[in-house]
């Protein structure tokens, strides 16, 4: 399978490239003010209203100012547009499906991670954009950081 | 007053397959929890409605066997049974016989072996209900007059097995999905237009100024603004066209009832005329198609409820045929559409005594109502006054259904009735859930809309009429006290620069009978706007019910009045009588004055702008003639002050293209120029100019008085 690589905070993770329509710069992101506080707004794209997130604030990352993200994916899956803004796009890696790593009980802590990809030296937390938006807990993804450091290690 | 129904058949197939789809996919979810009362509801009403419409369009084999299906799960639904699987089995059975029935050629009345087959369905799927099939409600079989009867209206509406090929090709059906695409691509377009447009009076205005360049220079650029302006009124049109294509006329609804009534009052043995009005009043094309059942619901109800029989109608010296009124005409923008029958009106009592009967609140509190309030338990579901079951209507089905469907498409649903002179069922909708007029305002720095139809009237007030009550902000505006709540407040935002402004505007808001008044930084013009929902996972942000898209690209936030009303208590109950008693109180301006100013000089804009907004008029600028001219055209502006040398089309040609207009013509207008010679000020008041002011003489006072002198 294809994946889109990305980077955030130093960290490398990926989405399906089926559910991805296209990356782009975003101006004029027009703020909710209301909104859960990942949500970094609305942009228009070709005539609809997209709304647009903040991953690094998602996973409750460092928090990072709007300005240093400067892609966004655009994301449909079950015909629901979702921008997802990333700092910076690392370009399409295919991998083979054995090289990707089922949740195991650390990965389970975050219901949007479908696994780990292995490629080369490389790991990609990949994530499910459709389990991005449910999911709840925040803390989670740093101790998965943390698990595979130690796993590398070990 | 026959309609061509062939017109609808491929929409009724088609509706009637979505509901067979329903009717499907909720049997199966009943066989798993047969108790579940919603579900079985919903069942009932799908069968419901597939029993109107057939009846309407003349399928009688599936309306008999969806009015078997009904009364089947009504019984259910009254607790008479559980669902057993042999139920389920002869539902199954019943939704399977039908599409077979709807692609039948010899649907009306022919005798194809259709026929004997579905009265057989009929019977089994009453008998599995333990049900008997009641002579009153079947009377086709036997009894010949009525079967003749019945093939005698038919034949001036004889659907040929191959309709007619013209038809097929004159319209064409298209999703409505496509269609909003199509809208969503040629805002997009607009969009892409006014960019364009910047570009090229930019290039176009360079190259005047730095004139070094070549002769084949100079054309190409020549010919890229005429590019320029045959793409924009290209892109004008086809929004306007697509906007056009959603609309169709009333017609289209009130053509497919006649027949329906026809039948309708044959059955009931009543003589009823069906009449029309303001069938050329256009709708959007989404809200028509709500609209079909509701009707249909009404006109049943005027059928069985109101009209009452020749016999009783002659006693009470009304003329023996009864009279429904099917009327629509537009209000503003909205459309109203009202069905109205000339019966008995509505028996309060009788309505009284059943809401008792069913319970639907304590008897004394019933007891207490006014009439009004006793209307609005017919709206409860499952309430019905009619005591036999119809065919036609009965069981409550029914105006529980036409209110949820009105609430739909925003609109609402209203019943006048006197007792002996009829009833009238008054339902107001949108022109279009599309398009919804907005008034633009800013607060910090950002816009956000505020529907038209919440706002009263926008007044400005000095920061020293603002008083304190319970550590509450409120405004007296014409002896009400009213809350007032900052739009900046409500959203976080920081406040605007400027710090101390001498006014402030206010918008009066309205939602149910409360109104609370909003300060905005700045009012920004009304516009109509093509709002758009918001998905996941904004779906529930506070006091934002949508975004839209404006002509420069960006998105803005439609806000959701009644929310901030309701979070806001203690909004201000409107008085009736208190409103019209009050005086305009003096310091409070009625409605704000708009401006249109046309002005290339963006400096000179903005610092005319400034000083009009100041003394509390709303400024639209235009960047020159051509731009004007579209502005006034959509939008009535109180007066029009237009610089002379502009591109595109002068001051002049403007003054002199607004005075023919039916609109401009008497509307003021002041020339604002650095043009000092006589010639040039006679020539500017030939063209129909009010006032001259000199640049050089430049004062706001001036500006000010004249305005003053001139719309003040």
């Amino acid at each position: 399978m294809h994946l889109l690589c990305f980077n955030l905070a130093d960290k490398e993770y990926a989405v399906g490239i089926e559910s991805v329509r296209e990356v782009r710069r975003i101006k004029q992101v027009t703020p909710i003010p209301k909104a859960l506080d990942f949500i970094e707004g609305v942009v228009s794209l070709r005539g609809r209203v997209v709304p647009i997130i903040n991953l690094r604030k998602k996973l409750g990352l460092q928090s990072a100012k709007s300005a240093s993200f400067n892609r966004v994916l655009i994301t449909e899956s079950n015909n629901h547009v979702l921008g997802i803004a990333v700092d910076s796009v690392l370009g399409v890696t295919a991998i083979d499906k054995a090289n990707i790593e089922p949740p195991d009980e650390i990965l389970k802590k975050c219901e949007y991670l479908t696994g780990v990809g292995k490629v080369a030296k490389r790991l990609i937390l990949i994530i499910d954009i459709e389990k991005l938006l449910s999911g709840e807990e925040k803390s989670g993804i740093l101790e998965v950081h943390k698990m595979i450091e130690i796993r590398k290690k070990a | 007053m026959e309609f061509d129904k062939s017109k609808f058949i491929g929409q009724y197939k088609e509706e009637t397959r979505e509901h067979l789809q329903n009717l499907s996919e909720g049997l199966l979810k009943l066989e798993k929890s047969p108790e579940d009362k919603g579900m079985l509801e919903s069942m009932m009403r799908e069968a419901h409605t597939i029993k109107g419409s057939s009846t309407m369009m003349g399928y009688k084999r599936i309306a008999d066997i969806a009015h078997e299906m009904e009364s089947g799960l009504q019984d259910a639904l009254d607790g008479k049974m559980v669902l057993q699987k042999a139920h389920f089995d002869i539902l199954f059975k019943s939704l399977d016989s039908i599409p077979p029935l709807l692609e039948d050629k010899v649907t009306w009345e022919g005798a194809g072996v259709a026929r004997p087959y579905a009265d057989d369905l009929c019977k089994e799927i009453a008998s599995v209900f333990a049900r008997v099939v009641k002579k009153t409600e079947m009377p086709k079989a036997p009894e010949a007059p009525i079967k003749k009867k019945e093939a005698k209206a038919s034949e001036p509406v004889k659907v040929s097995p191959q309709p007619p090929a013209a038809i097929a090709e004159e319209s064409l059906r298209v999703d409505i999905n496509k269609l909003d695409k199509l809208m969503n691509l040629s805002g997009e377009l607009i969009v892409s237009k006014v960019r364009l447009n910047e570009l090229v009076t930019h290039i176009t205005r360079k190259f005047e100024t730095h004139d070094h360049s070549g002769e084949s220079f100079r054309e190409l650029i020549k010919e890229l603004n005429r590019a320029q302006e045959s793409i924009s009124s290209v892109t004008s049109n086809i929004q306007d066209e697509v906007m056009k294509v959603r609309m169709v006329p009333v017609s289209y609804l009130f053509n497919l009832f006649p027949r329906a009534m026809r039948d309708l009052a044959q059955k009931a043995g009543k003589d009823v005329n069906i009449e029309m009005k303001g069938e050329n009043t256009h709708l959007d094309k989404t809200i028509i198609d709500e609209m079909r059942d509701p009707m249909m619901h009404l006109l049943r109800n005027a059928v069985d409820h109101g009209i009452e029989s020749s016999q009783d109608r002659i006693r009470k010296g009304k003329p023996a045929a009864g009279r429904v009124s099917l009327n629509a005409y537009q209000v503003g923008s909205q459309v109203v559409v009202e069905v109205s029958d000339d019966g008995a009106g509505i028996d309060v009592a009788k309505v009284k005594a059943r809401a008792i009967e069913r319970k639907v609140l304590p008897k004394e509190k019933i007891e207490s109502l006014s009439d009004e309030e006793v209307f609005q338990i017919l709206f409860m579901p499952g309430f019905s006054t009619k005591d036999e079951v119809t065919e036609t209507s009965g069981r409550g089905v029914g105006l529980d259904v036409v209110k949820e469907s009105l609430t739909k498409l925003k609109g609402t649903v209203e019943v006048i009735s006197a007792s002996d002179s009829g009833t009238i069922f008054r339902m107001k909708m949108p022109l279009t859930l599309a398009i919804t007029e907005c008034l633009l305002v800013a607060a910090g720095s950002d816009t956000f809309a505020i529907p038209i139809d919440a706002v009263v009237e926008t007044i400005r007030i000095e920061l020293g009429q603002v008083k304190t009550v319970e550590t509450r902000e409120a405004i007296t505006v014409r002896n009400q006290i009213m809350p007032l709540v900052r739009l900046n407040d409500i959203f976080s935002l920081p406040t605007k620069g400027i710090v101390e402004r001498k006014y402030y505007s206010v918008i009066i808001v309205q939602a149910v009978e409360k109104r609370l008044g909003l300060l905005v930084d700045e009012l920004n013009g009304r516009q109509d706007i093509v709002g758009k929902s918001l998905s996941e996972p904004l779906k529930n942000v506070k006091y934002v019910s949508g975004a839209t898209i404006l002509g420069d690209g960006r998105v803005i936030l439609i806000i959701d009045v009644p929310s901030i009303i309701d979070s806001f208590e203690g909004g201000v109950v409107i008085r009736r009588q208190d409103v019209s008693k009050a005086m305009p109180g003096p310091i409070v301006k009625k409605r704000r004055k708009t401006i249109l100013l046309a002005e290339d000089a963006i400096s000179t804009a903005m610092l005319e702008k400034n000083v009009l907004e100041s003394a509390g008029f709303s400024v639209v600028i235009a960047r020159d003639g051509q731009e004007a001219l579209e502005k006034s055209a959509q939008e009535k502006f109180d007066l029009v002050i237009t610089d002379i040398l502009m591109p595109r089309m002068d001051g002049f040609e403007l003054t002199i293209t607004l005075r023919k207009d039916k609109l401009y013509k008497n509307i003021p207008i002041i020339i604002v120029t650095t043009r000092e010679s006589d010639a040039d000020k006679r020539r500017g008041l030939e063209a129909g100019a009010d006032a001259y002011i000199l640049k050089s003489e430049f004062t706001s006072e001036g500006l000010l008085n004249t305005i003053e002198r001139l719309i003040g």
